[in-house]
């Protein structure tokens, strides 16, 4: 359906560069704080949602088995699709990922499959023959600016979260084991790598950390920096008319390591605790990091859910008493008609086009003589006799 | 009796006369092919049409014309069901057998017959795959059946249903055998057996019109002037393995078991037709 | 008498910022998410001089949508073409767009009960609120001592998880109207009596009455947030 991208007014854009010039934010955060981050992990294994602010993001991860490729027999491989839906924004194709979806894969892919953090090696069943791939799916849920630090820290958090089945491997069959089996395993993972956008306004002079939808329309350019809890820079892009100098992206990749720090021990904490919730029986968690203003109070309270005394359900018994169909079936349709052995028909009323052919035969073969085309295979050859005569009045 | 009128969009659409006209005959019990709401059109089923085919039939139900041919074919198993064969239904529904088809990747409602047969296939357990197995982990059947319509006027899930459920009674699959020793497979073509098969369906498909009309076997112009129609699928047994109703107008519970009560009647003359043909 | 426990329903309105109406919804564990735009505008070659047309996409979490969805697709594009009043917006389009967050069973009944939240909080006039109900057929696992109490030997159990749904021998989605509570849309498999039929359809009625309430609970609690 994709409906048209809105456009920013003059005042709008005026107004954000101004604001930017004075070191503020419509929203009211600092040029280097990013928006509220909230994680939710579900009972599926590998799978999460993070919001930042409005932009939200699902993760998922998938292990499927396959055959290695040929240059890398030893190891298995890891697939990053980012599915740009309908959802996160109206003009937004479902079934391509257009320019935005593409950019934000390459990048994911530079970032963390070209950085090698996940262990390869380790997804290889038999050399050669058998491994895992690893699917991560990225789903965009809602788009108000910034969807690649989003995805990163899903994608990060999934990874981390998912348990493959544990295999056992005799002679040349993989015996693969459900969880309920043996307890699944996870995937090692060497470091954790997170996107920072910023994005860079008067002849890149000014800076501001995690732009929001509008901030990305009046923006000149953005700087993409992908950096993991060992400060080692694992991507980084600058897109836009932007002219960045030295200092300023040495001070940039500190902004970037400072907040991939703080998301590396977020996203850590987030899972310890994950664990002991799942021990307990909990169902969902839901964590958020920076949460300064006072939202999630109106959240709960727009979150309806069903009283326990509500759920108790009454089967009822139909009123109507329904006869047993089965005296039906014994009754076999009075005008059968059988061609030969392989043609039947049945039906009265119009005549379709093939009974306008032959409309004399079909009388010619009636019930009566039912009885004895079953009984005598005989009969059976005159009745394909018959078949030939209609061909030829045909 | 078809009036059709292009609108200013391209598309091709029912007159508003013709629901108009559809309501006169309805008044009067009767629709405008002469049949009476629930009746059926009549239909004529040919098994073995297609000598190529390890199985098929063709089946009309009135003009609606379908051919199913099934295709047998040795494959290795999916890895997650080593022991199990594979039934692939396919639904074509091309522009040859009605121009509200377009020529490229198969439409919506190809999918959704599609799914439809498959599901049937999978829920009732239809053939036991484990038949299909010749060698645990090695070597399967794998059943193509694909479904071609030649004429649409309607109801294609019937008209498919039954066609298929023909087209796997008729096919015959020889006899193979693995040769441990020099690990080949040798295929006795003289020996063949039919398929077993758990049960046998039969689709019944009805339309709503106006609330409370209630019609069998709708036509093409039927079906474009009712939305949502309510399949029912029943067994030899007259119980109901299926039912799709995918929206539309609101039925009643006495809608409901009308319908049910003519779908096992119906059932039950499609049985003795599967009979004739199969002996 | 037989009782049977529907698993618990959370909902929460108005998650996502970009679209017009959007709602989490959550039946057990099965949760779905679900966004509709609406009336928008519309492919000149796709319009419907008489009424709007409404488009349904059915999102799987792992991989790429395939014939599985379309099938989905099909129940709620019905059920929505049915309870959408489509003739005040003619030349125009209604799209609905359903991602799965957890499929733990009743998929269908979740989604198109999500759907139904999701119209309302986009405040497209309706002509009723469908409400869906997953009911399965599993028969008794072991016969119970009390055999007097009927010749069933079967439970009927509501919103079933993926496990049940599995072991059950039949599966019924039953969609109703808010209003009269009269058959909208229904999706069974797996042989059963009509008689059964009829009994899970008159339980499922009265269950959907309950659903109902539910719903207007939630929109009187997201009225009143947004009072707040």
């Amino acid at each position: 359906m994709p409906l048209r991208e809105p456009t920013l007014s003059n005042l709008e854009n005026n107004f954000i560069v101004n604001a930017v010039c004075d070191n503020r934010r419509y929203d009211g955060r600092r040029i280097t704080d990013a928006r509220d981050t909230q994680i939710t992990l579900g009972l599926d294994y590998g799978c999460c949602t993070v919001s930042l602010g409005e932009t939200k993001v699902m993760a998922q991860v998938a292990v499927e088995m396959e055959r290695p490729k040929e240059s890398r027999p030893s190891e298995g491989s890891l697939h990053i699709h980012v599915e740009m839906s309908t959802l996160a924004s109206g003009n937004f194709d479902a079934s391509k990922p257009g320019e935005l979806g593409i950019e934000i894969q390459r990048i994911l892919e530079r970032s963390i499959i070209l950085s090698r953090c996940l262990d390869l090696e380790e997804l290889c069943i038999r050399v050669g023959e058998r491994s895992w791939a690893v699917h991560l799916y990225i789903h965009v849920l809602c788009y108000d600016g910034n969807i690649l630090d989003c995805a990163s820290i899903a994608a990060i958090t999934s990874l981390k979260h998912f348990r493959r089945p544990d295999i056992t491997v005799e002679g040349k069959t993989v015996l693969v084991h459900s969880i309920e089996e043996r307890n699944p395993l996870p995937l090692t993972m060497h470091h954790m790598p997170f996107c920072t956008t910023m994005a860079f306004f008067k002849d890149s002079k000014q800076l501001l950390v995690d732009p929001t939808r509008i901030e990305e329309k009046v923006m000149d350019g953005k700087l993409i920096i992908s950096i993991n809890n060992h400060k080692e820079v694992c991507c980084m892009q600058i897109c836009g008319q932007v002219h960045i100098s030295k200092p300023q992206i040495l001070h940039s990749t500190d902004v970037a390591y400072l907040k991939s720090k703080e998301l590396s021990e977020f996203v850590k904490n987030v899972l310890t605790d994950d664990l002991k919730y799942k021990q307990n029986g909990e169902k969902e968690q839901q964590v958020s990091l920076l949460c300064k203003r006072n939202l999630h109070v109106k959240e709960n309270l727009m979150c309806n859910q069903h009283k326990k005394e509500n759920l108790l359900v009454e089967i009822v018994n139909p009123i109507t008493t329904t006869e047993n169909f089965a005296s039906e079936l014994k009754k076999a349709p009075e005008w059968l008609t059988k061609h030969d052995s392989k043609t039947v028909s049945v039906g009265e009323g119009l005549i379709n086009s093939w009974g306008k052919v032959g409309s004399s035969f079909f009388k010619s073969i009636k019930k009566p003589e039912l009885p004895n085309l079953e009984s005598n295979s005989e009969d059976e050859n005159d009745s394909d006799e018959e078949i030939i005569t209609l061909n030829q009045t045909s | 009796m078809r009036t059709v009128i292009k609108s200013s969009t391209g598309q091709l659409r029912l007159n508003d006369k013709s629901d108009d006209f559809y309501k006169l005959h309805l008044k009067e019990g009767i629709r405008p092919d002469g049949r009476m709401l629930m009746e059926m059109r009549p239909m004529v089923l040919n098994v073995g049409s297609i000598s190529t085919a390890s199985g098929s039939s063709l089946v009309k139900v009135g003009n609606t014309t379908v051919v199913c041919g099934i295709k047998a074919e040795l494959t290795e198993p999916n890895a997650s069901h080593p022991g199990k064969g594979i039934v692939v239904p396919n639904v074509e529904l091309s522009p040859l057998c009605s121009p509200k088809f377009k020529p490229g990747p198969p439409c919506d409602q190809a999918q959704v017959v599609t799914k439809f047969l498959d599901n049937l296939i999978q829920s009732t357990n239809l053939i036991c795959l484990d038949d299909l197995c010749v060698e645990n982990d090695k070597l399967v059947w794998i059943l193509y059946c694909d479904l071609i319509c030649i004429d649409y006027d309607g109801n294609i899930v019937d008209a498919s249903v039954i066609s298929l459920m023909a087209a796997l009674q008729n096919v015959k699959l020889p006899e193979v055998k693995i040769n441990e020793e020099c690990e080949s497979v040798e295929v006795n073509l003289k020996c063949t057996a039919t398929l077993k098969l758990c049960s046998c369906p039969v689709s019944t498909t009805f339309r709503v019109f106006d609330r409370s009309n209630i019609i069998a076997d709708p036509t093409s112009m039927e079906e474009e002037l009712t939305e949502g129609q309510l399949t029912i699928v029943t067994d030899q047994q007259g119980r109901i393995i299926y039912m799709e109703r995918p929206g539309g107008v609101t039925l009643q519970e006495e809608h409901v078991e009308k319908c049910m009560k003519r779908a096992v009647i119906r059932g039950a003359e499609v049985q003795t037709l599967y009979m004739e043909v199969t002996g | 008498m037989l009782l049977s426990t529907l698993s618990e329903m959370k909902c929460k309105q108005n998650v996502l910022k970009s679209t017009d109406g959007s709602v989490e919804f959550s039946q057990g564990d099965t949760v779905v998410l679900v966004g509709a735009y609406g009336p928008a505008d519309c492919k000149e070659s796709k319009q419907d001089v008489k009424e709007a047309i409404v488009e349904v996409n059915f999102r799987p979490k792992i991989g790429i949508p395939g014939i599985a969805e379309k099938y989905l697709e099909q129940f709620v594009k019905g059920v929505c073409e049915s309870c959408i009043q489509r003739s005040l917006h003619p030349r125009t389009t209604f799209s609905i767009i359903v991602q799965v967050i957890q499929d733990r069973g009743s998929l269908l009944s979740c989604a198109i009960n999500g759907t139904s939240m999701a119209l309302q909080d986009a405040g497209i006039s309706m002509k009723f609120m469908p409400v869906a109900v997953t009911v399965a057929l599993k028969h008794k696992e072991e016969v119970s001592m009390e055999t007097d109490c009927g010749t069933e030997d079967y439970d009927v159990i509501f919103s079933p998880s993926l496990e049940e749904e599995e072991k059950a021998f039949a599966n019924l989605t039953l969609v109703f109207d808010s209003v009269k509570s009269e058959l909208v849309s229904t999706y069974a498999s797996g042989p059963m009596t009509s008689f059964q039929y009829q009994q899970c359809l008159m339980s499922a009625k009265n269950v959907s009455k309950s659903i109902v309430q539910f719903f207007r609970d939630s929109v009187s609690k997201k009225l009143a947030a947004d009072v707040l």
